[in-house]
């Protein structure tokens, strides 16, 4: 952006194609969700007429932003999709290969389109045609093959008479945004206007456009004829560059492939075929990428909300206002009274802020079932997918996150845990596996499960891996459902060989870090032979939590309330020491390790005073309870992080700045038992040494 | 970049930028001017857990967490000062903002020609790969910090 916001208006040509882009590659993503619908099913015709609307946006779109490699290509596709439309071409299983490979070239041209992809554009461009070809009788009429011989290196100056369609403005496009990008190469380049076909006043419609242009600018590496062919391409069709060329050209080594353009659609004007060949890593693309992640589509009613509310929060702010300018004492309840409902209209404007940075999971979804296919294809496994839960809101940094880690469980469930047909028939179970993706949200948590019906996971022979790799010791007494943590810790891989699909010793440990850095866990059940699940816990924002502040000698500390079961009053009864596990504390029905909150922030041994209070911390698979001096009661947290200027801190989901400006830790439940020295494992033995020590005391 | 700029102060070139020097336990350090972002009065900073001493904790920098480090703690001294003359540098670090704990800031130093030295091979009292030149003034030398040598591990997240 800061390269061209020399002009005033600083809503681009760049920006133009920044948004075009974007929605081309929701096309994308849409189009192959509609062809995998259609794999599945191809008597589905809304799934197919699907499929073509979307190609045919996608050509749109494309030949708009210039991307006339990606509208060709899609053009072909469109052949396809008709032919099976109007029933004159059947579709194949090698049918459904091309289209999803098309669907992966679209995506790599509009990323770079390097020679090599549009070598392959053009290569699956030809099959395409030949298939269609197969079950027709002819393909779309060939362009006599490029017209164009621009590609000579542009000589010193560059000189373009540019024309336009009378239709050039009907697309919204302006000349002016064009010419002044140009102009960012060449300041002192001269435009002289071309009034030839101006018509009389009378004559004169104001929506068409007459004017026309002839520049002359000076050629430099960044200004070549296909920076001002790039430059105009938002006019697609209604543009026509004339480059006149005052000297004999000179051929030049580094623009060949030349005659990579074919098949231009018939309607293209021959000085736009050299368009299409976006120059690698073109200028404009840079910049897409640069501006891509940062932002959030957000619906027009969730921002309606917002600006009521602001609109809400004006007027009750200038009823404080008015009662603090004339304020007496007994207008003191008016003043409360008016207070507390802009109070009240800035958390319910806070909340809806947050909300427009929470987006449907499906954006992350919807990448799965490719992969599914792609997948099982390639293990001969035949995999179902069910997907539920696609439209539950979560935080759109955590959304960014996340399609890597589920990528990588959903891989590992069909390679180790579905088992192939033959196996799964001899097992007496359904030759095709389900696999479901689900996710909903549960007390302020986000929860995506991955479960498969397949083999499960063996504690038996999980826990003698363990043993052998010195992971856990032979007379540990976990449940199964402990053990099966294991799995997640770093080189620990239950299958024999490695795969090229998931496998070689990484894979859960990394999962399980990703997770964590966002707060969340990762959690596995299983049943042998009944299949797996692997379920991800989540906070649904980063931003915001309700916390329960503790202090310690005036250190004041954020516990989330999500992780917070209830608080104790420590007895001296209730408490024992436990050796080497320090002390533990007697419950009604179970027996907990009990960290304290003094030692974890390093505070020296006070004489055993009366602290007497404990809170009781859940949080995922870790359950303990924590000392502290005080409660002081609940409040709603910003989440600052501490990352941001520091690092990761074990044991802090971040910081909070208090009301006296003071920074408060945010405690993370999990976190704490690790830094407080507990190891996962031994907190849960912990808890069962506590158990079985509280059953020996009983008897 | 500093570095660049010290080596073209010590060829020939005149003024060639300003920098902050302060007090660290009686002894004259300093950062390059535009490294510092502001100077703040000493207020106690949230400890953390798991940190090493000289790292002092957290403060609020206008609604953004920073850490502050004590180099007195980290070059050696055992039990420094807190009072009303110590103040707290905020540096920036690429992109981040770090504060650093100073007994007092002394004055904005020119750095010219004249008065830069390179630095020690080797100095007994402190590691010298944070050192990016001696800074003479007056009658008194002065240490100039290389701030990203000197800070920057100090941020990088650990692998647990």
């Amino acid at each position: 952006m800061s390269s061209d916001d020399s002009a005033e208006n600083d809503f681009t040509l760049a920006d133009f194609r920044a948004a075009f882009l974007a929605e081309i590659r929701e096309l994308i993503l849409a189009f192959e969700d509609s062809v995998l619908r259609l794999e599945h099913d191809a008597s589905d015709v809304e799934a197919l007429n699907e499929a073509f609307r979307n190609a045919h946006s996608i050509k749109g779109a494309s030949a708009a932003a210039g991307h006339s490699s990606l509208a060709e290509l899609t053009h072909q596709l469109e052949a396809m999709l008709d032919g099976w439309r109007d029933g004159s071409l059947e579709p194949t299983a090698e049918h459904f290969a091309v289209l999803l490979e098309c669907s992966d070239l679209l995506g790599k041209l509009l990323d770079d389109s390097t020679p090599e992809t549009l070598e392959a554009a053009k290569a699956t461009a030809q099959q395409l045609e030949r298939l269609c070809a197969a079950g027709e009788t002819a393909a779309p009429a060939d362009g006599t093959s490029s017209a164009s011989q621009e590609t000579s290196q542009a000589p010193q100056a560059l000189q373009v008479h540019v024309r336009f369609d009378p239709e050039a403005f009907q697309f919204g496009g302006d000349p002016l945004l064009a010419i002044r990008e140009l102009l960012e190469f060449d300041p002192s380049g001269e435009i002289i206007l071309d009034d030839s076909n101006l018509p009389s006043l009378e004559q004169m419609q104001p929506e068409l456009a007459y004017v026309n242009y002839k520049l002359s600018l000076q050629c430099s590496p960044d200004l070549t004829q296909a920076s001002v062919q790039d430059a105009f391409s938002f006019f697609g069709d209604e543009v026509h560059l004339e480059f006149i060329e005052p000297a004999a050209p000179t051929t030049s080594g580094e623009l060949e492939e030349p005659a990579a353009t074919t098949e231009t659609p018939a309607t293209q004007q021959p000085a736009q075929t050299t368009a299409e060949q976006d120059p690698p890593a073109a200028k404009p693309q840079d910049r897409r990428a640069a501006h891509e992640p940062s932002t959030v589509r957000v619906s027009t009613a969730k921002l309606d909300r917002v600006i009521d509310l602001v609109g809400e929060l004006v007027i009750a702010q200038s009823a404080v206002r008015e009662i603090a300018r004339g304020y007496t004492t007994e207008r003191a309840a008016a003043l409360n009274e008016a207070v507390l409902v802009a109070e009240q209209h800035l958390r319910e404007l806070q909340e809806r802020v947050m909300a427009v940075r929470m987006v449907p999971i499906g954006a992350v979804f919807s990448r799965i079932p490719r992969l599914v296919r792609d997948v099982a294809r390639k293990l001969n496994k035949s995999v179902h997918l069910e997907v539920e839960g696609a439209d539950t809101e979560l935080d759109k940094t955590l959304i960014e996150h996340l399609l890597d880690p589920l990528m990588h469980l959903v891989r590992n469930a069909i390679d180790h845990g579905i088992e192939s047909p033959e196996e799964r028939v001899a097992a007496g179970k359904p030759e095709q596996a389900t696999l479901q993706l689900r996710s909903f949200g549960r007390a302020g948590k986000l929860y995506i499960e991955v479960e498969d019906d397949g083999k499960g996971i063996d504690p038996d022979f999980v826990r003698r891996r363990a043993i052998e790799r010195g992971v856990i010791a032979p007379d540990d007494d976990q449940s199964e459902e402990e053990i099966l943590q294991v799995l997640c810790m770093p080189g620990f891989s239950t299958k024999t060989t490695a795969t090229d699909i998931s496998g070689r010793g990484v894979g859960l440990d990394v999962v399980q870090r990703n997770i964590e850095a966002l707060n969340g866990t990762l959690r596995i059940r299983s049943t042998l032979g009944a299949g797996s699940c692997f379920s991800l816990r989540l906070p649904l924002t980063l931003t915001i939590v309700d916390g329960l502040l503790v202090s310690e000698r005036d250190r004041t500390c954020v516990l989330p309330l999500t992780d917070v079961a209830f608080s104790i009053r420590l007895t001296p009864q209730k408490v024992r020491t436990v050796v080497g596990n320090g002390e533990v504390v007697d419950l009604d029905d179970e027996t907990l390790p009990l960290l304290d909150l003094a030692r974890i922030l390093r505070l020296p041994d006070n004489v055993e005073s009366q602290r007497e209070l404990a809170v009781v911390v859940h949080s995922g698979h870790t359950r303990f309870a924590l000392r502290v001096e005080k409660l002081l009661g609940q409040s709603q947290v910003v989440v600052k992080s501490i990352e941001t200027h520091y690092r990761r801190i074990p044991g802090l989901m971040g910081a909070t700045i208090l009301g006296d400006g003071k920074v408060a830790l945010i405690l993370d439940g999990q976190g704490l038992a690790a830094a407080a020295g507990y190891s996962h494992a031994e907190v849960i033995s912990a808890t069962n040494r506590g158990t079985a020590q509280e059953q020996r005391y009983a008897q | 970049m500093h570095n660049s700029a010290i080596e073209q102060m010590l060829k020939g070139g005149a003024e060639v930028g300003q920098c902050l020097t302060f007090l660290l336990f009686k002894h004259l350090y300093a950062v390059p001017i535009l490294t510092v972002q502001e100077i703040r009065r000493y207020s106690a900073p949230t400890p953390l857990p798991n940190a090493p001493s000289y790292v002092l904790g957290l403060i609020n920098l206008r609604g953004n967490v920073i850490p502050v480090f004590d180099l007195r703690l980290r070059f050696g001294q055992a039990a420094p000062t807190y009072d009303r003359q110590t103040v707290i540098i905020i540096a920036k670090v690429d992109e981040r903002h770090v504060g650093v704990v100073a007994d007092d800031v002394v004055k904005v130093l020119a750095m010219n020609r004249e008065a830069v030295r390179p630095p020690p091979p080797l100095a007994a009292h402190i590691d010298t790969s944070f050192v990016q030149c001696l800074l003479r003034d007056g009658d008194v030398i002065v240490t100039l910090f290389d701030v990203n040598k000197l800070l920057r591990p100090e941020l990088e997240t650990l692998d647990v």
